[in-house]
């Protein structure tokens, strides 16, 4: 008669009394959570005011999604982790119920006898029933909660100072000032570059202007007491000595504004006055022999065959000086220089735009038609012959500019030498076309390969020299340590005399801008 | 219709539950009223020893002997008698002293003249056919006689000249022991000491209660007890006792306290340190058959844990027997079991 239907509603009926427990589990299923939420929280909302701290000391650096990712996954590890810990399984809340309220097993029983139906045990969950009742409803609780809510309003106290800390920038360390005293050997060294300028061939008043500008900068050097005031006088004699060579000296713009006429003529003409005022003028000859060659080329006497030769060399070798006329003086002009500048002036003769030019081959012309059979050849040689006088106007003009800017690179050179400045960008033309970009000075780099004292930086020029060590060819400021060992092992061994190592001494202090005892 | 129709039926079913029930909660009721009349009238007779008259009441509804060990004086003997007539149970009491021989105890045979004038032999049973035994200072038989006891004690038979004779249920014996006349005394053997469930110390009354013995045994020395409960009454409310339930975790630290109790296992440091020999397995099955009356005695419908604490003393102190390195430390038998207990309950 008991199936196993009747068995099941008998079970669930009120006979097994297992309502009160039923609720008091449910209650610590609750408390578990509420006390999961609550750690969750704190430990979520400290980590946030841990990393917001650390972030405003920049101590990390996390974006507003890593903050936000650290304040879940805190919430969730800790909250999941603290329910797991406290929560209980059926068994452990018949356990706490019996211990903490002295239920001598009841429940423990009940529980594990639920499922029988025998009288004893319907009696026994009745007792328990009985005596669970008696609970009260503030047996099962957080214990102890105080002290969560503690904690999170710590945590949050912790939150709240973070966000609300503003740091504190630190105070500036003190400056120490590095002390400097000019060396008797710079003093010497500066008193030779200015001798050196004021004897030189740059241009007046320019060389005075230098002059003074080192002067000055000794002066100042001499009274200097920490390495900030030596560079600070050293940068304004360097930008003062550049900007005299830079007004001394018109071939950047001249060269620049050439090779933007994109003619034949001027294009070359600009690459051989670069060339010429960087380095030593050893291609100008080339360029005025291959010009000419140029020049002669126009006049071939295939293609005058038949015609009236006169008229058509005539016509042509006009517009040839037509055309430099027109394209490099309007270059010239383009180059904002003044027409009184050397240079400008030595071009424009070149190009044959002077008036009294001019008007002698106009005069060449009319002479063709007043006396016609004139040879081409005749006023080919007239052009020669202008030219080859005028070239040494040219080459004049060229040569100044060229020793302006030699001497005034110079002189900031060596003064970047003897008291470790980086050396400077020089000023050189940017040849620009459309495919390529030459810059100034070809590819010899800029200023700050022509060496200087440093660690990693090549002293002295580029030409090669022999390495002892590797017997190969190398560049000389790569090797000038090596020497330098070389030296010193020497003069420690005493193969010098006094006067021969003092000589020694002397001479790399002026190569290295002081001499420093090993 | 089949919906109406279990309805109905779950209905019945709820209805012979609640009959069911209530049946059962008569019999507790029942157990509970003659439990408590059983103290009224002992407490009659027997001043004092709340303690010891409520462990010999466990021990009888259990069905288990009891070896009660105190001075002269103290009321053994009486609260055994009382406890005959509370029972209505045949009552012997069997004074034990050296000379006394097996037959004595168990009962012999003899040869009669019967009606017809024929001489026969016939079993005279011994005071040991009895419901309720008193073997009075039992340790003063020799081992010989101790012996006979032994198979009434457990198997509740008596076997003379091969012929087997049952002793009606219910069925106890109560010894005691007399703890300062060492000499001439034969300690009981291991075995029969197993036999006993509970071994009380029945101590010396205190000052008011020795003033209440001497005005009582002043008006008169006898016992006024009188029956409030038969043997058939003792079976059946030991047929309800062993229905209570124990939980596998109670039931499992009886068990641990017993196997606790031996050194030679893994048990706890006091026992390697003081304990001899440890409980025979007969202990266990007294703790927790005892237990569930003490539960019911109660009042509660299972078996708890301090049931069995408080059990532990009187079921293992006969059973176990501490080393001299206790004895050194001047420790007795139930020290080490507080000790035992409280390790096995740390353990846990």
């Amino acid at each position: 008669m008991q199936n196993a239907r009747c068995r099941e509603v008998l079970m669930k009926s009120d006979v097994t009394g297992m309502r009160g427990f039923a609720k008091l589990k449910r209650k610590s299923l609750i408390t578990a959570i509420v006390r999961a939420i609550l750690v969750g929280l704190t430990v979520s909302v400290l980590c946030l005011g841990v990393f917001i701290l650390l972030l405003k000391l920049k101590i990390t650096e996390l974006d507003l999604g890593s903050l936000v990712l650290i304040g879940v996954a805190s919430f969730l590890l800790s909250g999941v982790g603290t329910f797991f810990i406290f929560y209980r399984s059926s068994s452990s809340v018949a356990r706490m119920l019996d211990r903490r309220f002295a239920l001598q097993e009841r429940v423990q029983t009940m529980l594990a006898y639920r499922d029988r139906e025998e009288s004893i045990f319907a009696l026994q969950r009745e007792d328990t029933e009985v005596v669970i009742d008696t609970i009260p409803r503030r047996g099962v609780r957080i214990r102890n909660l105080w002290l969560y809510v503690l904690c999170l309003c710590l945590s949050t106290l912790v939150l709240a100072g973070a966000v609300l800390y503003t740091p504190v920038e630190p105070p500036a360390p003190p400056v120490i000032e590095e002390p400097f005293e000019i060396t008797d050997i710079q003093i010497a060294a500066m008193e030779e570059l200015i001798e050196y300028v004021t004897t030189s061939n740059m241009q007046s008043p320019y060389r005075e202007d230098v002059v003074v500008a080192l002067g000055t900068l000794l002066d100042e050097l001499k009274l200097a007491t920490t390495v900030n005031q030596r560079d600070e006088s050293v940068d304004k004699a360097i930008e003062e000595i550049l900007k005299k060579t830079d007004e001394s000296s018109s071939a950047v713009e001249i060269i620049e504004a050439l090779w933007a006429t994109g003619s034949s003529t001027a294009k070359p003409l600009a690459e051989a006055l670069n060339y010429y005022v960087w380095q030593s003028g050893t291609e100008w000859d080339e360029y005025v022999a291959a010009l000419a060659e140029v020049r002669a080329g126009y006049i071939h006497p295939e293609s005058i065959k038949g015609t009236t030769a006169d008229d058509v060399m005539f016509s042509e070798i006009l517009a040839l000086i037509s055309s430099d006329a027109s394209a490099i003086p309007v270059a010239l002009v383009k180059s904002g220089i003044a027409s009184t500048d050397a240079l400008y002036a030595a071009i424009t003769a070149y190009v044959f735009t002077d008036p009294a030019a001019t008007s002698y081959y106009a005069g060449l012309s009319e002479l063709s038609t007043l006396m016609p059979g004139v040879p081409y050849t005749a006023l080919q040689a007239e052009l020669d012959t202008t030219f080859s006088a005028l070239t040494p106007i040219f080459y004049a003009a060229i040569e100044q500019s060229s020793a302006n800017t030699e001497t005034g690179e110079y002189a900031v050179e060596r003064i970047c030498i003897l008291f470790e400045h980086a050396f400077p960008t020089f000023k050189r033309p940017v040849l620009r076309d459309s495919s390529t970009q030459t810059g100034g000075g070809g590819d010899e780099g800029s200023g700050g390969s022509m060496g200087g004292i440093g660690t990693g930086t090549v002293y002295g020029s580029d030409d090669l020299v022999l390495d002892p060590y590797t017997d190969k060819y190398v560049e000389y400021g790569t090797i000038l340590d090596k020497y330098y060992s070389l030296m010193f092992g020497k003069t420690e061994d005493g193969d010098y005399t006094e006067e021969e190592i003092a000589a020694l001494k002397k001479y790399f202090e002026i190569l290295y801008g002081g001499f420093e005892d090993q | 219709m089949a919906a109406l129709r279990i309805s109905k039926m779950n209905e019945r079913l709820l209805e012979m539950t609640n009959e069911i029930n209530a049946q059962e909660m008569e019999r507790v009721k029942i157990f509970s009223e003659k439990i408590a009349k059983v103290r009224l009238e002992l407490a009659k007779d027997v001043v004092g020893q709340s303690g010891i008259i409520d462990n010999v009441i466990i021990a009888i509804v259990a069905g288990g002997n009891v070896l009660l060990e105190g001075v002269p004086g103290v009321g053994k003997t009486r609260l055994v008698r009382s406890l005959g007539k509370v029972l209505s149970l045949p009552f012997s009491r069997i004074q034990f002293t050296p000379d006394l021989m097996p037959s004595d105890v168990t009962g012999t045979n003899i040869i009669e003249k019967n009606e017809e004038g024929k001489m026969e032999t016939k079993f005279r049973p011994g005071p040991i056919f009895a419901n309720l035994v008193l073997a009075d200072e039992i340790n003063r038989a020799t081992p010989k006689t101790q012996s006979a006891m032994l198979e009434v004690m457990q198997e509740h038979k008596v076997t003379v000249a091969n012929q087997t004779y049952k002793i009606d249920e219910p069925f106890f014996v109560l010894a005691t022991e007399n703890p300062i006349e060492q000499d001439g005394t034969y300690p009981l053997p291991e075995a029969q000491m197993d036999r006993f469930m509970f071994k009380l110390l029945v101590g010396f009354p205190s000052n008011a209660e020795l003033a209440d013995i001497v005005k009582m045994t002043q008006i008169t020395m006898a016992e006024t007890a009188e029956a409030v409960i038969n043997g058939e009454e003792i079976l059946e409310m030991r047929a309800l006792a062993s229905t209570v339930p124990v939980v596998d975790e109670v039931l499992m630290y009886a068990v641990d306290l017993v196997a606790n109790t031996h050194p030679e296992l893994d048990s706890t440091p006091s026992t390697k340190k003081y304990v001899k020999y440890g409980a025979s397995p007969r202990a266990a099955q007294g703790l927790i058959t005892a237990a569930k009356v003490r539960a019911l005695m109660q009042g509660r419908f299972n078996v708890s844990y301090e049931d069995i604490d408080a059990l532990a003393y009187p079921v293992l102190r006969h059973r176990m027997k501490v080393n001299y390195t206790a004895v050194n430390d001047k420790l007795g038998v139930d020290d080490v079991i507080s000790m035992i207990i409280k390790e096995t309950k740390k353990a846990r």
